[in-house]
């Protein structure tokens, strides 16, 4: 038995804001994030909201107004996607390093050019560095779950930075569904008001953020990686307090499923984490040792229990839809990184695709399944392949690096 | 689980019809997942909508391929080859056509037809015709019952169109016909050569040049063809202006409209100041 009504994750998202209790949403459209500040400018509209909605002339505006009302010790929301994120990077930085506990949902699209409007993780990757955290969404529950505990994790006095919700385009964000939305007596006891701060008083003048020597500028950089890191803490803690509160699991670290016997562990971000789960469903009633790993949040980066979860696999297929170029798969490279120095652990394959709404779907799964396998057996294989990319004309594939 | 594919033209309802269906799921105790497949979602461009049904929470996010049923909300979009694609054996495809469809078919599967175009005509005096599609598509395909289908329709409509929408569904559950479709050695036509077949035939970057669109003869988006009264019109060059899509021109003899780009949207029509412009039927 199902319960809850069919919404898109967009609407999930501003259902998410609105039971929150949000002060200010500064936002401006882009596809496919528009959909929830519509939703969100109706419910203010319609009374059903009490926020100030602020129609800015730009992305780099919205974000800049969402951190001027966070400073004022409101709570800010703001969502945006691919090229609107990437016109905020300037204050994507501000807000991390001002310590402006901000919540924004990013629904993920490809980046231009060539244009496309379909899902991929190079808008929020490209964002990595920026201080942000960043949770990714495998279904809409977990859109609207994790938006409701991003405020909690963002404005908790250990961590105090902005949180990045993420949803893949279309693929949720466009998507109907099963959701439930939960009642707010309810969602008041899991999320207090925002904590006092105070920051900015026109009764007691001060300047914040401003200049300050090499002795000391290093010192606020110290205090920003620590609450980065004590986040890792904090959105275990939040995670937990959510499933005992709405007895449902849609945070935490990491969501592993048949990992501990799998000899096959596959790991990705977002959604293709949920088909994944679908054909690891499949292999395993066929007696194949496969598990995944979803990777709920992205940074903080659970590099530990990445290491732990994985140590008992003999190949981790970890699946980009991001690239980093003249590099290689991001995500694929932060998880060697967690197994750097590490005795037990697998063969990292590095499984490019995905790009711009590309199906990361069972026909790319199997391959990548098989690729494991020659793998395990001691075959060469290329450590790194692109899936759904065609052959030069002297047969020349793009596996592998050259 | 069971997977079904909606062919149809934007403006035609086929993800609400999707949508519908999936909302009687929910009330069933079943999961649904009802999606859009977004590119030229403009009206009259061929769009696709896609459910799943599923007992248990449904994890697989991609396109619809192998479908157990195909619903095509307008017939000419069969003309296309990836409108039946990937249909399942013994699968269903329910077209809106008066007459059984010629459609060749690589596997064997049962077709239904049903005139939800006339059905549509009459009740909306236009061509929505999802929810007569609807009624025709849950009849043949028994995923959900009539009762059910009609209170879905009541709860999706506001009231004042609702009545008429499961009117339409209600004719064509009764009207629609079935037969058996067996597999023809056409359907496996060459896939064509895509001028793209390798990957350095692209350029490094994409590049378009001054020609035909992407989207091709644009001229079969049309539900309407705008027919002009040559007798009526006084070439005052309104419809031209109007035009969004610029392809009425002025003439001698009034105004002459390329048929070939034109998507029939009948803005020309509504600015016409002498009605010397009606939408008419296709090809008539």
């Amino acid at each position: 038995m199902t319960s809850g009504r069919n919404m898109t994750a967009t609407s999930a998202v501003a259902y998410a804001a609105r039971l929150a209790q949000v002060d200010v949403v500064a936002a401006y459209p882009i596809t496919p994030q528009t959909r929830i500040i519509e939703a969100i400018a109706k419910f203010v509209a319609d009374g059903e909201m009490k926020a100030q909605f602020v129609q800015v002339e730009s992305e780099h505006s919205a974000l800049a107004a969402t951190i001027a009302a966070s400073s004022n010790g409101v709570r800010a929301f703001t969502a945006t996607s691919s090229q609107g994120l990437l016109y905020m990077h300037e204050m994507m930085h501000w807000a991390a390093s001002a310590r402006v506990p901000i919540v924004m949902a990013n629904v993920n699209r490809a980046v231009a050019p060539p244009w496309n409007i379909y899902g991929d993780h190079q808008d929020a990757i490209s964002q990595r560095d920026t201080g942000w955290l960043q949770l990714f969404a495998e279904t809409n529950q977990h859109a609207l779950d994790m938006t409701l505990q991003a405020f909690r994790i963002a404005e908790d006095p250990r961590v105090q930075l902005p949180v990045m919700v993420n949803l893949d385009g279309f693929t949720l964000s466009h998507t109907y569904e099963p959701v439930v939305v939960p009642e707010p007596e309810v969602v008041n006891r899991f999320l207090a008001p925002r904590p006092a701060v105070d920051w900015l008083d026109v009764e007691h003048p001060k300047t914040i953020n401003g200049v300050v020597s090499p002795e000391h500028y290093i010192q606020f950089r110290a205090l920003q990686k620590d609450a980065a890191r004590r986040a890792l803490v904090v959105i275990e803690e939040v995670g937990e307090a959510f499933a005992e509160q709405f007895c449902r699991d849609s945070g935490g670290l990491l969501s592993l499923e048949q990992v501990s016997d799998a000899e096959i562990v596959f790991v990705a971000l977002g959604s293709a984490a949920s088909t994944i789960r679908s054909m690891v469903r499949a292999w395993r009633s066929v007696g194949r040792k496969v598990g995944v790993i979803s990777v709920r949040s992205y940074r903080p980066f659970p590099d530990a229990k990445m290491a732990e979860a994985l140590a008992g696999a003999r190949v981790a297929v970890v699946w980009d839809r991001a690239y980093s170029f003249g590099c290689g798969g991001p995500l694929a490279g932060e998880v060697k990184g967690a197994l750097y120095g590490r005795e037990s652990r697998p063969v990292v394959l590095s499984a490019v695709g995905g790009f711009g709404g590309a199906p990361v779907g069972p026909t790319e799964l199997e391959k990548a399944l098989e690729w494991a396998d020659a793998s395990m057996q001691g075959r060469p294989v290329p450590l790194e392949t692109w899936f759904g990319v065609k052959a030069y004309r002297d047969g020349r594939t793009p596996d592998g690096k050259e | 689980m069971k997977e079904v594919r909606i062919h149809g033209r934007g403006g035609q309802g086929g993800l609400t019809a999707a949508r519908i269906v999936a909302n009687a799921m929910l009330k069933d105790g079943k999961n649904a997942q009802a999606f859009p497949e977004f590119g030229p979602e403009r009206r009259g461009a061929p769009v696709r909508s896609y459910l799943r049904i599923d007992d248990r929470p449904i994890l697989l996010r991609t396109p619809v391929t192998a479908p157990d049923a195909v619903v095509v909300m307008d017939a000419t979009l069969l003309e296309r080859r990836d409108t039946v694609l990937g249909i399942k054996p013994g699968g269903l495809l329910v077209v809106n056509a008066r007459e059984c469809p010629k459609v060749a078919v690589s596997v064997a599967v049962r077709i239904a037809w049903v005139d939800a175009m006339g059905i549509s005509a009459s009740l909306f005096g236009r061509q929505i015709p999802n929810t007569a599609m609807l009624g025709a598509w849950c009849r043949v395909d028994g995923i959900v019952g009539q009762a059910a289908m009609e209170t879905a329709i009541r709860e999706w409509f506001p009231a004042k169109h609702a009545e008429k929408n499961v009117e339409a569904a209600r004719r064509a559950w009764d009207s629609v016909q079935v037969a058996d479709l067996a597999a023809s050695a056409t359907a496996e036509a060459a896939k064509g050569e895509t001028a793209f077949a390798y990957l350095d035939d692209y350029p490094i970057v994409a590049t378009a040049y001054p020609g035909e669109g992407g989207a091709g003869r644009t001229g079969s988006w049309r539900v309407t063809d705008p027919v002009v009264d040559s007798e009526r019109c006084v070439r005052c060059g309104r419809c031209v202006t109007a035009c969004p899509e610029g392809v009425v021109v002025l003439t001698e003899d009034g105004v002459t409209i390329d048929l070939m780009y034109c998507k029939g949207c009948g803005i020309c029509a509504l600015e016409c100041p002498v009605k010397a412009i009606r939408s008419g039927e296709v090809g008539a």
